[in-house]
């Protein structure tokens, strides 16, 4: 009966924990680790491996993408892996069984518009740069655009990146694993920015950029399960008030529409009419 | 020694029920509204988004999405548009709308605020989503998002 009771406390104790909440970036880091760090006692799990599939203009061998630099070998293939990645370390270190090879793939998603969005994806092997790619691309972009580089063994990955912005921009990075399995988002965080000239170092999660101020900044990235990473990291973050940001966490807006009326069964429209609606002054 | 063991069970299972609370109300948050979200491409009339108000049909509300197109701009006017629809649905109320945004003049700061993140993620999200079988549309990339519930707004005369 003793046990009974230590089993119900147990039970008792453990659901009283409750979820904890994930800490946002750990700041600008951008020194590789030299030696292959100790995994922390509480290792995250690993995700569920997630195809992604790209739009053509998302790919980074796509019509839409543009790459400079020297990179590992991209046409490789990667080989079959006989087990998921496992995240050992909170500066994304990624080990694996098997014969696998893995692709490392940073991506940077971006608000607004940008004259040039620049990102450097290092991946490390046990303290040594293995592979860098570096990614060029003029233009706005809303979705994440990728760069890779083909190793194999234990890896560190790190994550640079910079852009000249044209107004109010922030940026986001996150790097992710290929296997023959599938995607996994090992990691993803967002990025803190430092001016090379003037811009004060901002808060996660988001980082506004003055005008034509030309940015560059590192940072670690904490490795998440691929299911949390979905999720939202954005979500778990509690806003922050980066320079000249809203987080007035305001919906709505003014916006007009032309509505139909549908008839399912036979799929005819009837025309309605356009419709202004908003939160317009009185 | 029974019934301390009860007693234990009933005093695990009070601390438990706040927890459980707190979670069931981080699905559904008071404020929020949830709508769906559907990988669309060839949209009629050259839309990027596309509100469908689906009166007999689970889910009711959905946002059909060009990605190759839409911007979170584009479906934050989705999302209004779904607002002005729920509250305008006048003679029609019951009936099958579709709805198509022609402009929109978001919110003041949109991009930083938590709305217009939102929508960014929202677009993100259904990248990354598995196909789903859908009534009425199909075997279709979707993910339900929750969203900031937009204000009420007014309606400007034509």
């Amino acid at each position: 009966m003793t046990t009974t009771r230590y089993v119900v406390v147990g039970v008792c104790l453990l659901a009283a924990v409750g979820c904890e909440q994930i800490d946002p970036v750990t700041g600008p880091d951008p020194t590789p680790p030299t030696t292959v760090p100790v995994a922390p006692a509480d290792v995250p799990p690993t995700g569920t491996l997630q195809f992604l599939e790209l739009p053509a203009t998302m790919r980074w061998d796509g019509p839409g993408g543009t790459t400079s630099g020297t990179g590992a070998n991209q046409d490789g293939i990667a080989a079959a892996s006989t087990m998921a990645p496992v995240i050992n370390d909170y500066f994304v270190v990624v080990g694996w069984g098997g014969t696998a090879t893995l692709e490392g793939y940073a991506y940077m998603t971006f608000f607004a518009n940008w004259a040039q969005q620049e990102l450097d994806l290092f991946i490390y092997r046990e303290g040594s740069l293995l592979a860098t790619r570096r990614w060029v691309e003029t233009g706005s972009s809303i979705l994440p655009r990728q760069s890779v580089a083909l190793t194999t063994g234990e890896l560190n990955v790190g994550v640079s990146c910079g852009a000249v912005g044209n107004g109010q921009s922030s940026h986001i990075a996150e790097v992710r694993l290929f296997t023959t399995q599938g995607w996994t988002a090992v990691a993803r965080d967002h990025v803190s920015g430092t001016s090379v000239a003037e811009q004060a170092k901002c808060a996660p999660p988001v980082c506004n950029l003055r005008p034509q101020t030309a940015v560059s900044s590192n940072a670690r990235v904490t490795p998440r399960p691929a299911e949390a990473s979905m999720t939202s990291d954005i979500d778990q973050c509690a806003p922050t008030s980066p320079p000249g940001g809203d987080q007035s966490g305001e919906s709505g807006g003014e916006v007009c529409y032309e509505v139909w009326l549908v008839y399912p069964d036979t799929g005819t429209e009837i025309y309605l009419g356009d419709v202004c609606y908003g939160d317009y002054a009185t | 020694m029974q019934s301390l063991t009860i007693l234990l069970s009933l005093a695990c299972v009070l601390a438990i029920a706040p927890v459980r609370r707190s979670i069931a109300q981080a699905a559904n948050p008071p404020g929020f509204t949830s709508v769906t979200l559907v990988s669309a491409s060839n949209l009629p009339r050259g839309a990027k988004v596309l509100v469908e108000r689906r009166a007999a049909l689970h889910p009711r509300d959905v946002i059909l999405v060009d990605l190759d197109r839409a911007t979170p701009h584009d479906l934050a006017a989705a999302v209004q548009t779904l607002a002005a629809l729920d509250q305008r649905a006048g003679e029609h109320a019951g009936s099958s709308l579709r709805a198509s945004p022609k402009s929109y003049t978001p919110p003041r700061g949109f991009e930083q605020s938590r709305f217009g993140r939102e929508m960014k993620l929202g677009l993100v999200r259904l990248l990354a989503a598995p196909e789903t079988t859908l009534a009425g549309i199909g075997r279709v990339q979707s993910v339900a998002i929750t969203v900031v519930q937009p204000r009420v707004g007014k309606f400007k005369g034509h």
